[in-house]
């Protein structure tokens, strides 16, 4: 496991063993991707039925939400962090809400998560805030369940790569041992 | 507590040249890759729904199936003699083009045109309204 600069130093992101790319940079690559994102509301179609959506959810309508969120987020991300103000941050905190869940009592580098543009949103990133405006990127996907583990492109590994970034974090002393 | 800023700073790696690459690309493009990726949506969409094959496309735009493979994943540059080959062979529009030449009108507004009109805010006596498009053009009464 590596952790890559993507908007030093305020944003970071893992990049995993098995992988060629950061968590930040081949997420939106794919979100980017329109073969790989049409192939997946084809492949989860069912999910797109849900009335939580509000509408007759086709599998294209769905793909072009994943494209425009995947554009507005990776835009934001780069306008909040590239045009900084001297001797300012950016405010990162205001975009990352809680994650919650099994870690709702977790005060101390919590994880959190970051929505897509559109609301509800299809899309999530998943960070640990090591410092006021400092977040680590762990991972991320299309959320088309109602929780992490009702979802196909989550619930495999979210919460798996946070325990495990947690724990390399520690053991590479960037976060104090007692915190965790 | 504690979060070792310098600890990171020693251990964190450069984002690679090659993904820095592609975000601005992704920027510098955007206009016309989003135009790409809505006509290769609306293509899945009618292929999908009619039932035609990539390949049956692929024949009756005379093209081979790994262009039209390569129009589908939207990030295809096409010409419009590529689009008007697309739209033949579907039997649907993929683009449409306004025409301000035909409906563009200045019309004179009676503030009693107003109530009925909800972007209209002024409150003068009369105002110079630009209407483009002729589903625009119902709302209104020309005046005299």
């Amino acid at each position: 496991m590596e952790v890559i600069e993507i908007y030093k130093p305020y944003l970071y992101s893992v990049q995993y063993d098995n992988e060629d790319e950061n968590e930040f940079d081949r997420l939106f690559q794919q979100w980017n991707d329109l073969e790989f994102v049409t192939r997946f509301m084809m492949e989860n179609i069912d999910y797109l039925s849900d009335p939580k959506w509000g509408k007759t959810f086709e599998p294209e309508d769905a793909s072009r939400q994943v494209l425009n969120e995947a554009e507005g987020l990776e835009n934001l991300f780069y306008e909040l962090c590239e045009n900084v103000e001297d001797n300012k941050t950016p405010d990162l905190d205001s975009h990352f809400k809680f994650l919650e869940g099994k870690y709702k009592y977790e005060i101390v580098h919590p994880p959190m998560k970051s929505y897509g543009i559109e609301r509800p949103s299809l899309l999530r990133l998943y960070a640990i805030k090591l410092d006021s405006n400092t977040y680590l990127i762990t991972g991320g996907g299309i959320k088309l369940g109602d929780t992490i583990q009702n979802s196909p492109d989550l619930k495999d590994h979210v919460l798996q790569n946070i325990d495990k970034v947690k724990t390399w974090l520690k053991q590479n002393g960037i976060t104090d041992s007692n915190d965790l | 507590m504690a979060f070792n800023t310098e600890k990171l700073a020693k251990i964190a790696k450069p984002r690679s040249e090659e993904a820095k690459a592609k975000a601005q690309f992704r920027r510098d493009n955007r206009e016309w890759i989003r135009m790409s990726q809505d006509i290769a949506l609306s293509l899945h969409y009618y292929l999908r729904k009619s039932g035609m094959s990539q390949k049956d496309l692929a024949g009756k735009m005379m093209v081979s199936a790994a262009y039209v493979g390569k129009l589908l994943k939207g990030n295809e540059n096409l010409t419009l003699e590529t689009i008007c080959k697309l739209q033949n062979a579907i039997g649907e529009e993929l683009l449409s083009l306004t025409h301000p030449y035909i409906f563009r009108q200045v019309l004179e507004l009676s503030s009693n045109r107003h109530a009925f009109v909800n972007d209209v805010t002024s409150d003068k006596y009369t105002q110079t309204q630009v209407i483009t498009g002729a589903f625009e053009m119902g709302k209104y009464e020309l005046t005299a």
